[in-house]
């Protein structure tokens, strides 16, 4: 059994210590996942922390590492178009603001320990829409089954397939302008 | 940024305040809605109809005060079946023997010979006529009919009534005048029959039967019975079918004033002879029977 879903389970059981195991493990990817939504740190901070809180207060019955994982994601993903829908009037960011936040997005790859390509992956997914990046992201970054993803996403198996390849074709037209193989992807 | 402590101590925070509110909100939910439970059941049971219980003897009473009073005269007859219960009479009377002496020999078995009026003696038969009159208890009227104590009638009248005054008679009639014509007639009777009526004189318009009819007298002499031309012509005619039939062991006198009675009369003539040497005497013994008349208006 997978190391969050073991935390959880012992969380269910009443060991508190075990909310830190999960935001160990979650709590980098589940930041820059919301992100990529509303494309500020500080909301997105916000929206993640919901989400861990959705799972304290809810204690929905999980079995699996896969299950734990969407729930997570599935919330953040909810949470995150509702505020977009909240604020549709995108406040222009100063470009000290905008600096700050990519600081930021560049500490929390270095904490989440990315490599090279996928570092480049993952800002040349910043440029992609919205959906392609998203499945790219849950299929890549948070390692769902496509299954699963299709869940987060609302969508069914087979379309959520057909996005998924549609965006890394596209994808790989913005990593060959940049000059990236993709030969690790 | 927020280092994991920090994020998982604030997560932790949160959760238990949130999860609190969430089960006060709940138990408020819950006794809301107890509450407007009980409160809707208990507003629909009050508005429920209670059923109607039977009506007391003293409602029934009062059932005869919704006719109209303007021209309303109500005319209460009541007739006292059993002046006299503690006697008893039957329906048949028989013929006295040969041997009794002749003056003991009164079909008439009633009581009270004294009075020339009609004695009213305890009906010994019941008669199914509680029900039948009791079922006409939707007209106004009603009539109460007790088989061995009361018989009581109240009948309603729209319209004054001044020149008939009837009464309806269910007695069994014995008079002082019909007995002694009893004596008289019957001493030269020999045989034994059971007959219903007794000799009584001719003369006499009483007949000495043992006509059955239920008495109810008005209350005053200027108030009589005129049946209603609605509900109580239906109750009359009740009361008329049950009685009149001949058939039955008594019959429904009416007598008004304006009433002309039929009187028949049969004679009967029986001739006994005896053999030589003994001592009754041979004679010629007439019975003259009368038939009860019906009195009809």
């Amino acid at each position: 059994m997978e190391r969050g879903i073991e935390n959880y389970l012992q969380f269910l059981r009443g060991d508190q210590s075990a909310m830190r195991s999960i935001v160990e493990l979650y709590w980098d990817m589940m930041l820059l996942f919301t992100n990529g939504y509303v494309h500020n740190l500080s909301d997105a901070e916000d929206i993640a922390q919901e989400a861990l809180i959705e799972l304290a207060v809810r204690k929905p019955r999980l079995e699996e590492e896969h299950q734990l994982k969407g729930y997570l994601f599935k919330i953040c993903r909810n949470k995150s178009l509702n505020h977009l829908k909240k604020y549709q009037r995108m406040v222009g960011l100063s470009p000290e603001a905008e600096e700050f936040i990519e600081d930021e997005s560049e500490e929390i790859e270095a904490r989440m320990e990315l490599k090279d390509s996928r570092l480049m992956l993952h800002r040349a997914m910043q440029r992609l829409p919205q959906n392609y990046r998203e499945i790219l992201y849950l299929r890549y970054f948070v390692d769902l089954s496509m299954r699963d993803a299709a869940k987060v996403m609302r969508i069914t198996e087979k379309q959520a397939a057909a996005v998924a390849y549609q965006a890394r074709q596209q994808l790989k037209s913005i990593l060959e302008k940049e000059g990236y193989t993709g030969e690790e992807l | 940024m927020k280092n994991y402590d920090e994020i998982t101590a604030s997560v932790l925070q949160k959760a238990t305040v949130r999860t609190a509110r969430i089960r006060k909100v709940r138990y408020i939910c819950t006794l809301t809605a107890v509450c407007t439970a009980c409160v809707i059941g208990g507003a629909a049971f009050m508005k429920l109809e209670k059923p109607e219980f039977l009506p007391s003897e003293s409602q029934t009473d009062t059932l005869h005060s919704a006719s109209d009073p303007s021209t309303d005269t109500t005319t209460e007859t009541t007739a006292a079946s059993t002046e006299t219960s503690t006697e008893t009479t039957t329906c048949t009377t028989t013929a006295p023997q040969t041997t009794e002496p002749p003056a003991e020999t009164t079909s008439s078995t009633a009581v009270t010979t004294a009075a020339e009026s009609h004695t009213v003696t305890e009906i010994s038969t019941v008669y199914s006529v509680s029900s039948s009159a009791t079922a006409v208890t939707n007209v106004t009227g009603s009539i109460h009919v007790w088989a061995t104590e009361q018989y009581t009638t109240r009948l309603h009248t729209n319209t004054t009534v001044t020149s008939k005054a009837t009464t309806v008679k269910l007695t069994e009639t014995t008079t002082a005048e019909t007995t002694k014509a009893a004596e008289t007639s019957t001493a030269q009777t020999t045989e034994a029959s059971s007959v219903e009526t007794t000799v009584s004189a001719t003369e006499t318009t009483a007949a000495a039967t043992t006509a059955m009819t239920l008495e109810t007298t008005a209350e005053t002499a200027n108030t009589a019975y005129v049946p209603e031309t609605n509900a109580g012509k239906t109750l009359w005619d009740l009361l008329y079918d049950l009685y009149r039939h001949e058939q039955l062991p008594f019959r429904l006198e009416e007598e008004t004033t304006e009433t002309s009675t039929e009187t028949t009369t049969e004679t009967t003539t029986t001739t006994s002879t005896f053999p030589a040497g003994s001592t009754a005497t041979s004679g010629t013994t007439t019975t003259t029977e009368t038939i009860a008349n019906v009195s009809r208006s």
